[in-house]
């Protein structure tokens, strides 16, 4: 190249320091600004496994299992959870010193197939959703399943959490329901957000 | 040099009104939160005494999506593949760009500099992914210079932050605006409280490479939850690189020896209290070129470049007691690229005289953005928003030291904003109505109005069809409008943005035996693309929206989660782009892509094997030839607590060895460029 154009070395833009500035103060300013808002968010608030976990518990009450799913009168109430973890802790402290129908509730880790179909509620954590055919089986009498995921709806779960804004609801699939032996409460039903059946 | 008067910073009047109008919006809101804020509790109560109706009622510490909003990946009005951290880790991802081109439908090509993608059949290498949109945690990360999106080691985030990368296929300036064109892919970091404690990783492999990490994540008792990381990665690269077109005895044979290699190094903080999330990052890497690319001196080892990228974010978001949700962020982007060309100056017959000359680019924007989800009737769902964002300086220059001579120097400054609105309407039981637009306007070309219309159609829980329609544009940026390169080429500040038309069918089903199902087909038309073209007149190249692109393609795939771990997946994708203008098929586009994905667990759960397959069929160079379809195998042996809080992987890439060529640019005298062959990488991570 013969000849390249002279220009003076690039200068920073004399007004750029005061701009960067005032965005930086408008950015530190924001949070004092945002301090009235701040007064919408005292009220309680729980966290999500807590409420899913006191759904399962209030969910015993409003089903009805076949009465061979129960040895004796006494039998406790098997609520199985597909995989330890804080929704186990939660439901743990729950049911200690809760009963529904007279009968004492027992929570626990799922270990084998066995367990799958043995239990009488089914907790299937996202991830887990395979347990949902292993649940199905052949013979009609099953758990009741709830789960937390499109996966779990979409193979046959019974019951789905669905977070809706700031709460957490419920889908029923009173067909999935009806095919494992069970048969869910009215009130139930009409608490879900969704209730599913085929015609 | 032209440089645009400063005016004064967030008024300048088009945006003035929007801002003023969100202000007043936001206002209006708290108002209406005011006289329905239910009385504070003075105490929580035991969740297990609530009924279950107060269940229904209760309100949750709510968890917000880093995505425009929350959806179901078969309610979004698009083809969406998520790809989660398990993957990254039971497939040994070593970056952004590993993880996209696991994807359905998604190759890249690498130059030896940045990794470009190609999504649909649209790959041009040297244009910087400027056609997807990059988000970290909502955040754009494509720059204000060249709206790049760098996704190689170029990128800004270390893989092993990443939670899951959102793929959204398709059109979305609908609601994100610029460079939203064949996709938007959205990366979401992992949580303080997933990450609870310290991560110390350290990786090594072929080339010499090595990587360090180290990473501290922790929710506190009070809800403050804070995150930080730093990452320093090395590599020589390859030692010896040959290439045919400069096998001349004056340049060294066509072997560029030890200029292939790369320094990077990432930082990246973030501060969650309550309903604020401040981040920070920022990464610096620096390559050597051994190509020779723009016409430099081949084997000098001095050809480099360096790209830095820093950002701020701060967010806001806020669910009042309607259920509506709020979200505000204010944000800052900086992005710097130095490059180093060594030419020769020298007459035919001369010795050489070799100049370096230096390329140093700045960009640096900030902006804000509003945007309001209301849930109507508990059926229907309403976002709308605004963004302006103001482009504080747009510096591109080029100069020689000693004396510090410039042959080009352009300072200036720029703006844009949008408005935007997305409305879904549940129809039926079974039908979804999904419809938004977005209206933005940029100082360099004027406004440009985007719709998108989907209709998702549900019939059960396990199907769903989609059928959408969508409009999206890329805005000319500032090295197409301004950059001059001295008897090489002249700026068009006149430049229109390129538009896509784009019309897709999908099909979405869950199988039996915990299977998923998707198909979709699409079609494309790319108008007033922009290309570089030669001017008669003044013999100079000059960048004009004269491009038209066609484009359609068919794709399928089926993936499995099974117990312990096992993930079975496969994919095809048929693609067909044509350059309309020049009536051939379109360069850098393979007829067929093919992936199998394979995670198997070993003694229990202790160990995984993943298994990673690629086909790729040949693609078309600038100069008409084909290189030949390859097929690379990736394997890595993942262990996890083999003792206390360490996790270990080995991983070879490019198993069998395959030879295989990415086309080359117009910048590179290079019609292909062969890549690496087999190699490995050891990689431990000590948790406490």
């Amino acid at each position: 190249m013969d000849s390249e154009r002279r220009s003076p070395a690039a200068t920073r833009r004399p007004g750029l320091f005061r701009l960067r500035a005032k965005l930086l103060c408008f950015m530190l300013c924001l949070p004092a600004c945002g301090a009235p808002l701040l007064l919408f968010a005292a009220e309680v608030r729980y966290e999500p496994v807590q409420i899913k976990a006191a759904y399962l518990y209030n969910f015993t009450k409003f089903v009805d299992w076949p009465t061979d799913r129960f040895a004796s009168a006494e039998s406790a109430l098997v609520i199985g959870v597909s995989r330890d973890g804080p929704l186990h802790q939660q439901l743990q402290k729950v049911v200690r010193d809760r009963t529904v129908n007279n009968r004492s509730i027992v929570v626990k880790i799922i270990d084998s197939d066995e367990d799958v179909r043995s239990v009488h509620l089914l907790f299937v954590a996202s991830g887990d959703e395979f347990l949902v055919d292993q649940a199905a089986g052949t013979h009609t009498a099953g758990p009741l399943t709830v789960g937390e995921s499109e996966r779990f709806t979409a193979l046959g779960g019974c019951i789905t959490f669905v977070a809706r804004s700031d709460k957490i609801q419920f889908e029923i699939n009173q067909t999935a329901a009806e095919q494992a032996g069970l048969k869910l409460n009215a009130r139930l039903l009409s608490l879900a957000v969704v209730v599913r059946k085929k015609p | 040099m032209n440089t645009t008067t400063a005016g004064c910073f967030l008024f300048v009047s088009p945006s003035r009104a929007i801002f003023v109008l969100l202000f007043f919006a936001l206002v209006s809101f708290t108002r209406a939160g005011a006289q329905s804020a239910p009385v504070p509790a003075t105490s929580s109560r035991d969740p297990g005494d609530l009924t279950i109706d107060e269940l229904a009622e209760a309100r949750v510490e709510k968890v917000y999506s880093a995505s425009k909003y929350e959806q179901k990946v078969t309610q979004a009005p698009a083809s969406v593949t998520i790809v989660s951290r398990n993957d990254i880790e039971k497939f040994g991802y070593r970056n952004l760009a590993d993880v996209l081109r696991g994807a359905r439908g998604i190759y890249t090509t690498y130059e030896r500099n940045y990794t470009n993608l190609g999504i649909r059949g649209f790959n041009r290498p040297g244009d910087f992914n400027t056609r997807v949109l990059l988000l970290v945690d909502g955040h754009r990360m494509n720059d204000s210079l060249y709206d790049s999106a760098l996704v190689g080691t170029e990128a800004i985030l270390d893989v092993d932050l990443i939670d899951r990368v959102e793929i959204i296929r398709g059109p979305s300036s609908s609601i994100y605006g610029n460079s939203a064109f064949f996709g938007a892919f959205n990366v979401v970091t992992r949580s303080a409280a997933e990450i609870d404690g310290v991560e110390i990783s350290a990786e090594g492999g072929s080339f010499e490479t090595f990587k360090g990490r180290i990473t501290f994540g922790r929710k506190f008792k009070n809800g403050l939850e804070l995150v930080l990381s730093g990452t320093r990665f090395d590599t020589k690269g390859q030692e010896r690189l040959y290439f045919p077109e400069f096998d001349t005895p004056a340049s060294n044979h066509g072997v560029a020896e030890n200029s292939d290699a790369e320094q990077a190094g990432q930082l990246f903080g973030s501060l969650r209290y309550r309903e604020f999330t401040f981040s920070i990052a920022h990464s610096r890497r620096e390559k050597q070129v051994p190509t020779a690319s723009y016409g430099t001196v081949f084997n000098d080892g001095r050809e480099r470049t360096t790209d830095r990228r820093t950002y701020a974010d701060l967010k806001y978001q806020h669910t009042f007691a309607s259920g509506a949700e709020l979200l505000g962020r204010l944000y800052y982007d900086h992005y710097g690229y130095r490059a180093n060309y060594p030419y020769d100056f020298a007459g035919p017959a001369g010795p050489p005289f070799i100049v370096l000359t230096h390329d140093d680019h700045s960009g640096e924007g900030a902006g804000g953005e509003m945007q309001v989800t209301h849930l109507l009737g508990g059926r229907h769902t309403l976002v709308w928003g605004g963004e302006y964002r103001r482009d504080l300086r747009l510096f591109q220059s080029s100069f020689t030291e000693d004396p510090r001579t410039y042959s080009f120097l352009d300072d200036r400054q720029g703006w844009s904003s949008g408005l935007y609105a997305q409305g879904e309407l549940l129809l039926r039981d079974h039908f979804r109505f999904n419809g938004g637009l977005r209206y933005d306007r940029h100082n360099s070309f004027g406004g440009t109005l985007n719709p998108r219309l989907g209709l998702i159609y549900s019939p059960q829980p396990d199907t769903t069809f989609k059928l959408l329609y969508g409009r999206a544009y890329r805005a000319p940026n500032a090295y197409e409008l301004y950059l001059e390169s001295p008897y090489f080429s002249k700026a068009n500040p006149g430049l229109s943005p390129e538009v896509i038309y784009t019309y897709e069918v999908v099909y979405e089903r869950y199988l039996p035996k915990n299977l998923r199902l998707s198909v979709s087909g699409y079609h494309f038309e790319v108008k007033d693309l922009l290309s570089q073209e030669f001017d008669p007149a003044d013999g100079l190249f000059v960048f004009q929206n004269i491009g038209k692109v066609t484009g359609q393609g068919a794709e399928i795939e089926l993936e499995g989660e099974y117990d312990r771990g096992k993930i079975v997946r496969v994919s095809y994708a048929l693609q067909r782009a044509e350059d309309r203008r020049m009536g051939q098929e379109l360069n850098n586009s393979p007829r067929h892509l093919a992936k199998a994905n394979l995670v198997l667990p070993l003694r229990g759960e202790d160990f995984h094997a993943g298994f990673e397959l690629q086909y790729t069929s040949s693609l078309k160079t600038i100069a008409g030839r084909r290189t030949s379809s390859f097929l690379i195998a990736n394997a890595t042996l993942f262990g996890r607590n083999l003792t206390k809080g360490l996790d270990a992987s080995v991983s070879i890439y490019n198993l069998f060895d395959q030879d295989y060529s990415y086309p080359g640019s117009t910048g590179t005298r290079q019609d292909a460029i062969p890549q690496d062959g087999r190699s490995f990488r050891i990689k431990l991570t000590y948790g406490f």
